[in-house]
């Protein structure tokens, strides 16, 4: 380091160096973003709770339908491929549902840009 | 007085944030200006930076300096969008030969004109050295807190800012000589 002396002037001449920022509306246009990603985060939240909640349901319809479609209906060529049908519907749906799961969290992870 | 204010914006109240803004949008912008010397991009490298600090408020260890968190993300927001621009800045490039102007003159002169001179010579300066001289002299950051905002060695500092005070006061004595 310089002798505290040349230290000291060069700080002094510095103080000159800052520069301003003179955008008028800097502040409000964060401050904006900020509201509008609050919201959007949000309105994210709400869509997850939603698409978690058809989940279950898809879930909880299909087992139930699943168990007690035999009980009920004769066993026949025909009703087995309605059953697998109804199977690959279910687990369709499922796929849906988490498929949309992730492209909401991926949302709701991603950093605040203007 | 910034750690109140951190614990009002995780409590919730998004304006508490106008206080930060309002303290560190000029050095973000000289910070900035410093490695990017383009104002336009500068402007939204400050403005990207506070969307991140925002962010990253919570994750934020009190027991260090806000200053230096957020410095150190300036910096890396303008590095980054250096590299993303790919733009080639014409900096100065030491000679040797070449006389440095003696800082009592330059403290007599005109405080305008000595400011203006002084930001086109910084301009002129490669993007570490202004940086390094604005952390070090105006901000007066310990060269700790150097380390911390820009990930160099703590001896790279030193000889960075070495070679920039002799660059600088070369810089300034071709300026005043062409006015």
């Amino acid at each position: 380091m310089q002798m505290p002396n040349m230290d000291d002037q060069f700080k002094q001449l510095m103080q000159g160096s800052k520069l301003s920022l003179y955008s008028e509306k800097l502040e409000d246009d964060i401050i904006l973003k900020i509201r509008e990603r609050a919201f959007y985060k949000k309105r994210i939240s709400k869509n997850i709770k939603v698409s978690i909640t058809f989940l279950v349901v898809t879930v909880i319809v299909g087992l139930i339908i699943s168990d007690s479609f035999f009980r009920f209906t004769p066993i026949s060529p025909f009703s087995k491929y309605t059953f697998l049908l109804f199977q690959i519907l279910i687990v369709f749906a499922c796929i849906f549902l988490i498929e949309g799961l992730i492209k909401l969290s991926k949302k709701q992870k991603e950093p605040l840009r203007f | 007085m910034d750690n109140q204010y951190i614990q009002k914006i995780r409590d919730g109240d998004t304006d508490a944030f106008r206080y930060f803004i309002q303290t560190y949008r000029d050095m973000a912008f000289t910070i900035a200006m410093s490695i990017l010397k383009d104002e336009q991009t500068a402007e939204e490298v400050v403005q990207d930076a506070f969307l991140k600090a925002y962010n990253g408020l919570k994750k934020f260890n009190k027991q260090s300096k806000f200053s230096t968190w957020f410095y150190r993300i300036v910096t890396n927001e303008a590095l980054q969008r250096l590299k993303k621009n790919k733009k080639e800045l014409i900096s100065y490039v030491e000679k040797y030969d070449a006389e440095p102007v003696d800082e009592n003159t330059l403290l007599q002169l005109d405080a305008r004109e000595r400011q203006h001179l002084l930001n086109d010579a910084l301009n002129l300066l490669p993007p570490k050295e202004s940086l390094a001289l604005r952390l070090f002299y105006l901000e007066e950051n310990s060269l700790k807190d150097i380390v911390a905002i820009t990930d160099w060695s703590e001896s790279n500092v030193k000889v960075i800012l070495h070679r920039a005070r002799k660059n600088i006061l070369i810089i300034l004595n071709k300026l005043m000589k062409t006015r």
